[in-house]
């Protein structure tokens, strides 16, 4: 049963971008300051720099996902509740959520959060590979 | 000429290969969504800074990106290039590259704000390009 039926309308890719759109944003932000704290030369200015100025867009981003997600899992959740790439995302995103507040300093943590970050986009991707 | 292209890619032992595994698809579709993850933050500090030499991010973070995203890009075309050749929304994607590519030297010139917003709108529209050349 679908709660919301959008599953084969043209909603449901228009949707998908949107939501494509946050990743670019949100992991793309998380992912190029968490570089230049491990002190990769990506940009000039400093993380904390950088962080401020991504701040709007990586809370935009967030609120992006956070909304066209639920939307789309929503929109054929007895289709999407029997597939295994689904359960591994909100399993890998529970714990990269938490990392987006961890200590900023700290190696390890940050190459554990950007990790996360990949395996989340990753098993995201394999939804659709495992939609049958 | 599109579906000319097509089928000769289609020819190629590099198609039939890629065609053929049941992993290709989903392994370079896969790298395809992450270059967009991996790099999506040096697209976005390069359109909000683009006047500022200094405040930009490194070209070889653009270049990594445009890398991945062509190589990867390039493979996807290869596994189905007559669905890519007959999609109306893959035809507008190629545009909208076209576009940003060509407008590089002339962006800047709009201001700060202008240029971040017309940038990250263009690049928006391609995100949209390219989920439609799955359906259209």
């Amino acid at each position: 049963m679908s709660i919301l039926p959008l599953k084969n309308s043209w909603a449901f890719p228009v949707i998908e971008a949107v939501h494509l759109c946050g990743v670019a944003v949100l992991v793309g932000a998380t992912v190029f300051v968490g570089l230049r704290r491990l002190g990769l030369s990506v940009a000039r200015q400093p993380a904390n720099e950088l962080e401020r100025l991504f701040k709007p867009w990586s809370h935009s981003g967030l609120a992006i996902l956070f909304i066209t997600g639920p939307v789309m899992l929503f929109a054929d959740w007895s289709r999407y509740r029997h597939n295994p790439a689904v359960g591994m995302k909100m399993a890998l995103l529970a714990p990269a959520l938490i990392s987006l507040f961890a200590p900023r300093r700290n190696k390890l943590a940050l190459i554990v959060s950007l990790s996360l970050w990949t395996a989340v986009v990753l098993a995201a991707r394999a939804i659709a590979d495992f939609d049958i | 000429m599109l579906l000319d292209i097509a089928r000769w890619i289609q020819s190629t032992a590099l198609s039939e290969a890629l065609a053929g595994s049941i992993w290709a698809y989903p392994a370079i579709g896969a790298l395809h969504v992450l270059g967009l993850a991996w790099f999506g933050g040096a697209v976005l500090l390069a359109a909000l800074r683009g006047r500022d030499p200094e405040a930009r991010p490194r070209p070889i973070m653009l270049w990594a990106g445009a890398a991945m995203m062509i190589v990867t890009g390039a493979l996807l075309v290869a596994i189905e290039p007559q669905r890519c050749a007959t999609s109306q929304s893959f035809r507008v994607k190629l545009l909208l590259l076209a576009v940003l590519v060509a407008t590089i030297p002339l962006r800047p010139k709009l201001g700060n704000k202008v240029n971040a917003a017309v940038t990250l709108a263009l690049w928006a529209a391609v995100i949209f390009a390219s989920r439609g050349t799955a359906f259209l």
